[in-house]
């Protein structure tokens, strides 16, 4: 009886079961047909508009990035270009897995390695610690700096490996490839900052790159149809393209060679006397061409070290009191307004303009001395009798003419116009010798133009053109002083250098005649009247050479060395004596062989008959890398200068195969190898007669090839 | 005399099953071509190349489903059979677990020749083979009580929960899930008192709700460290954790969206570029959504459920436990499955890699499928047979 019932309820109780589980079977697939209904019908998931949120992902997507332009030097060089860069990252998990739970991590990480340390900075070991974080539960590790910006050319080559869990990111990246170099001149562009990066292209922030970012950036294309993540189209039927208009190449007059020379006498006075801030600018002073301008402190432009310390382009944003390189003005207007007595003697030392006790740098004066050698020896006193023998309204005319007040229109973002205080008779005394007025640094160097140009003032420029256009045509800023004015005055600043009682007789270069003027301003107390102390002041000279032909002005100044284990002037020289001589030398060269030289065009993506053609008919020797028949690059680059008859490398698209290297110097050979990354090893002086890897052999996989010369 | 059977037996043939298998079968080849033909192209594959090897394995697992449908269903209650089976799964999984590591990682897949098995497909049905068995064999001892009747079957339970824990630590969380399921249907399906069976899965029913609403107030970190549990909590803020394993469900959604009713048109999905990872696989379903409208999933939905409802109508109705349990346990694998895929797309449920039967792409699981219907169209024909013989 018993035994009856117990089998009939546990079929019973399975049948029940079964129906049980199949009703939840079918509730749960009604709320999955519900589900499905609500997604689609309402669009909406949490208050996220999806409809909304797609659609705009997809057009993001179907952007066409324009290619911000290159930012050239007068020389051709490249300053400023956009890259893509990738950088290479690993993931770990064994989440991370494909169709058939094939892996798509990191498998085999000794390997992975290994063959990573062939690409990257890195050593083996060090990658496979990377590999193997303390945090077992590490989605993904990147390999620090050392990983990223990477170019197309290794990303490639690591993909040839074939390594299993090794992926690249990939980001339009600004190359600053000379890193510190005019860095607040050319700027900075970069993403914007709380945005989606990867869908906005860069914007300048800095500098030419903020100041051109319009003609830079160009114009983003699109499609107007929906596109994937690959990049294919939805349909192309419907497909309307709007191509992306590239942005422009921007050529700048700064001369590579002179900037590079600036930058390195910047950062050793920097380092050794660790002023507040220096500004050092050489222009061409016949046409206004700024060839080399830096600032500090600056930062690294390709890492962007320090660029925190200072936002500022203090070359045009800052405003400052020059102190008595403005006397270069009060003598030109004196002389100019016919209120200057050479032979008129005046007491040095101090004189009492309204209240005040007016002092010379040197407080005890220099007695009774005539007004020739006031300028020479910058005497405050002797620049005010100037000014009151000229009157208020005559100086401040020559104020205006000589373009102070108003910006010099230099292509540069935020430049000051500059202030005047000049209501009262002390003020107006005060200006004479640079106190009261502020001023920018190109404000100054056009003003000195003036003198090294026989009266005529050019503007100094920093543009030489935009894309092909760009011959740079000197602007005339009006002629404030006559010719015979400039002349006088030019003469006064060779007295500063090489009379007895100049004050800048320490700028004597040897072989060239220098023309200059010293400055030493005071520094205004934010807490009232000005800062006092041996180091509290900005020193500054400016300089013409040569003297008898002007061709340079190079104007240097120096904002409170906080290790003054030195004099001003000293420190000053350290910068303008060698960086002037260094830009005089190269004019002597060029004047003495002008036909030794050619200056490379750019072939890149020019066919290689058209390419060859060209370069011949420069005086050049060319030789192809590979049997393509499009130049991808060339070696030296566009723009260099260089001697006849020397080879340019061209590579072409398609396999890379070696040339024919016989009667090749050393040094073709090493553009040869920076071209192909492949390492020659090379024996022997002379000119190549021996090559291991015979001509036409394909380079691709080749690793070391030697060459011989005798 | 073994012809004529065959030919008998060929009349039995339970369309109820067959339609809907064939009708899911040549959907999930369409939407496999239309899902990964264009990614196939995009890698410089044939964009045919898994068209055509879900065609062969759809082939394949028709034959091997007609194969166990002719075949005595006694020869699977063959201790020799059965436990050289289960050794065999045994060692497979702790191959993976020994050397899969350091071959190829905690990859589930075993390579054989030019074939990968999953061992974890297989345990699914060996599993509901091997419990049917020794649960029916103890038919005659059964009580009501669940304490008793887990001293009944105290030992293949506990071998069943040493293999979950193998699947488990792969690991293999959706898979052995799956497993877990089966065994407490198939436990709970013996018949001890049903409520033991309605309160077991009220409680897990409970216990899911309860965790995933405590999940949601756990507040999310955006660290990548935490990215393992961020998948986990990823269906609960998707658009929060949308670059820490939320993705995928948002895309998951646009699909849906996209496709509204009607869909989008077929091979006309966005989201299949590279929007949706594997969109031939886990996220199928959401493609057909976008190319077919709600519509055509629900079609797909229709079909799975008459085919669930039969296997449990069969089970249901059977006087044999052994068929019942054979039944309730390959009805609960096809469920459990569907509801991970389908919850997961949803964002009802985590997701857990596991594949929609019969649609997604995959060779292992689609030839395991066909044996379970094969086994299932067997059962069928077995009753349809002594219905006839009594009757008659």
């Amino acid at each position: 009886m018993k035994s009856v019932k117990i089998r009939k309820s546990p079929r019973r109780n399975r049948r029940v079961f079964g129906r049980l589980l199949l009703l939840i079977i079918a509730a749960i697939f009604l709320v999955f047909a519900g589900r499905f209904a609500y997604i689609a019908v309402t669009g909406h998931i949490a208050g996220v508009n999806l409809t909304k949120r797609s659609q705009k992902k997809y057009k993001a997507d179907a952007v066409i990035h324009a290619q911000r332009g290159t930012i050239y030097d007068s020389l051709g060089n490249v300053l400023a270009q956009d890259i893509n860069a990738y950088s290479v990252y690993a993931v770990l998990s064994h989440d991370y897995v494909g169709p058939n739970k094939k892996p798509l991590y990191v498998t085999d990480k000794k390997k992975t390695a290994k063959v990573l340390s062939h690409y990257l900075p890195l050593s083996a070991a060090k990658i496979y610690q990377q590999l193997t974080p303390a945090n077992r539960a590490a989605y993904q590790v990147e390999f620090g700096g050392a990983g990223q910006n990477l170019s197309l050319s290794i990303k490639r080559k690591i993909e040839k490996e074939h390594l299993t869990g090794i992926y690249f990111n990939e980001s339009p990246t600004r190359l600053y490839p000379n890193g510190t170099f005019a860095s607040h001149v050319i700027g900075i562009a970069q993403a914007p900052k709380g945005k989606e990066s990867n869908n906005q292209g860069l914007v300048g922030v800095m500098g030419i790159e903020k100041y051109f970012n319009k003609q830079l950036a160009g114009q983003d294309g699109y499609r107007n149809f929906a596109r994937d993540s690959y990049g294919y189209a939805i349909n192309q039927k419907q497909s309307k393209v709007k191509t992306a208009k590239n942005g422009q190449d921007v050529y700048l007059t700064l001369d590579s060679r002179l900037q590079s020379y600036l930058e390195s006498l910047l950062t050793d006075v920097n380092k050794k006397y660790q002023p507040k801030s220096m500004n050092a600018v050489l222009m061409n002073a016949k046409t206004g061409e700024i060839l080399a301008a830096s600032q500090r402190p600056t930062f690294n432009a390709s890492t962007k070290k320090g660029i925190d310390s200072i936002w500022r382009d203090t070359l045009v944003e800052d405003g400052y009191e020059p102190g008595s390189v403005l006397k270069i003005a009060t003598l030109a207007a004196a002389i100019d307004s016919g209120h200057y007595n050479p032979n008129q003697y005046y007491q040095s030392g101090s004189i009492e303009v309204g209240d005040k006790k007016i002092s010379d740098w040197q407080t005890s004066g220099w007695g009774m001395i005539p007004l020739s050698q006031a300028f020479a020896r910058s005497s405050n006193v002797g620049m005010v009798k100037l000014e009151q023998t000229m009157g208020p309204k005559v100086w401040q005319e020559y104020i205006r003419k000589f373009g102070f007040l108003k910006p010099t229109g230099i292509k540069l973002p935020g430049e000051t116009a500059g202030t005047l205080q000049y209501d009262r008779p002390l003020d107006q005394a005060t200006t004479s010798f640079g106190q009261g007025i502020n001023v920018n640094v190109m404000q100054m160097l056009q003003m000195t133009s003036a003198i090294a140009n026989n009266g005529t003032m050019i503007k100094p420029q920093i543009l030489s053109g935009i894309n092909q256009d760009h011959q740079l045509k000197p602007i005339k800023a009006g002629k404030p002083i006559k010719t015979s004015t400039a002349k006088s005055v030019l003469q006064n600043m060779e007295d500063v250098v090489y009379q007895d009682y100049g004050t800048g007789q320490v700028y004597q270069i040897p072989g060239y005649r220098v023309a200059a003027k010293t400055g030493t301003a005071q520094i205004t107390d934010p807490n009232g009247g000005y800062l006092t102390g041996t180091s509290n002041y900005i020193f500054s000279v400016a300089g013409i050479a040569p003297a008898d032909n002007p061709q340079y002005i190079l104007y240097v100044t120096l904002k409170q060395p906080q290790n003054m284990t030195d004099s001003a002037e000293n420190i000053l020289a350290q910068i303008f004596n060698p960086m002037m001589k260094r830009a005089l030398e190269y004019t002597k060269k060029a004047e003495k062989d002008p036909q030794q030289q050619v200056k490379v065009t750019s072939v890149i993506s020019e066919s290689t008959t058209s390419a060859q053609k060209k370069l011949t008919s420069l005086g050049l020797q060319t030789a192809l890398v590979g049997s393509g028949n499009l130049v991808v690059q060339q070696l030296p680059k566009a723009g260099s200068i260089i001697l006849p008859n020397q080879r340019v490398i061209l590579m072409t698209n398609g396999a890379m195969t070696m040339p024919d290297v016989t009667g090749w110097s050393k040094n073709d050979l090493l553009k040869l190898a920076q071209l192909t990354g492949i390492e020659i090893e090379i024996k022997g002086s002379g000119y190549a007669y021996h090559q291991s890897l015979a001509a036409n052999g394909l380079l691709d996989g080749v690793k070391n090839i030697k060459v011989q010369l005798k | 005399m073994w012809k004529k059977f065959q030919k008998s037996k060929i009349q039995y043939l339970d369309y109820w099953l067959l339609i809907p298998y064939i009708v899911l079968c040549a959907f999930g080849a369409l939407m496999v071509y239309s899902a990964s033909s264009d990614l196939m192209s995009i890698r410089g594959m044939q964009p045919d190349a898994y068209f055509t090897k879900q065609l062969v394995f759809i082939v394949l697992g028709f034959v091997l489903m007609m194969f166990t449908y002719f075949l005595k269903l006694t020869v699977l209650r063959n201790r020799f059979i059965l436990f050289g089976a289960t050794f065999i799964i045994f060692l497979g999984l702790l191959f993976l677990l020994g050397f899969g590591r350091t071959i190829n990682g905690a990859a589930a897949w075993i390579p054989i020749g030019p074939l990968s098995i999953q061992p974890s497909e297989f345990a699914k049905l060996l599993i509901v083979l091997y419990l049917a068995n020794m649960l029916a064999h103890k038919e005659n001892d059964l009580t009501e009580g669940m304490v008793d009747n887990l001293k009944l079957f105290f030992k293949p339970v506990l071998l069943v929960a040493g293999i979950i824990f193998l699947v488990l630590i792969q690991p293999d969380l959706g898979g052995a899930s799956i497993l877990a399921a089966v065994m407490i249907v198939m436990f709970f399906g013996t018949g001890m008192s049903y409520w033991y069976g309605f309160s077991a899965i009220t409680l897990v029913t409970g216990a899911v709700t309860l965790l995933s609403n405590v999940l949601r107030h756990v507040r999310i970190s955006t660290k990548v460290t935490s990215y393992k549990l961020n998948r986990i909590l990823a269906f609960l803020h998707p658009f929060k954790l949308e670059n820490m394993g939320g993705s995928q469900l948002v895309n998951s959604y646009y699909a849906i969206n996209n496709g509204r009713w009607f869909g989008l048109g077929l091979g006309n999905s966005i989201q299949k570029r590279g929007y949706l990872p594997e969109p031939y696989t886990d996220f199928i379903l959401s493609i057909t959504t976008e190319e077919l409208g709600v519509i055509g999933t629900l079609v797909i939905l229709g079909l799975l459920f008459v085919l669930l409802a039969r296997i449990f109508y069969l089970g249901i109705h059977t006087d044999k436990m052994y068929y019942t349990l054979l039944c309730y346990g390959i009805g609960t694998i096809i469920f459990v499955q569907t509801l991970f895929n389908v919850g997961g797309l949803l964002g009802i449920l985590p997701i857990t890699g596991v594949t929609l039967p019969f649609i997604s792409y995959g060779g292992s699981s689609m030839l395991v499928l066909a044996i379970a219907l094969g086994i299932v169209l067997n059962i069928s024909a077995q009753e349809k047979k002594a219905k006839t013989a009594t009757t008659s």
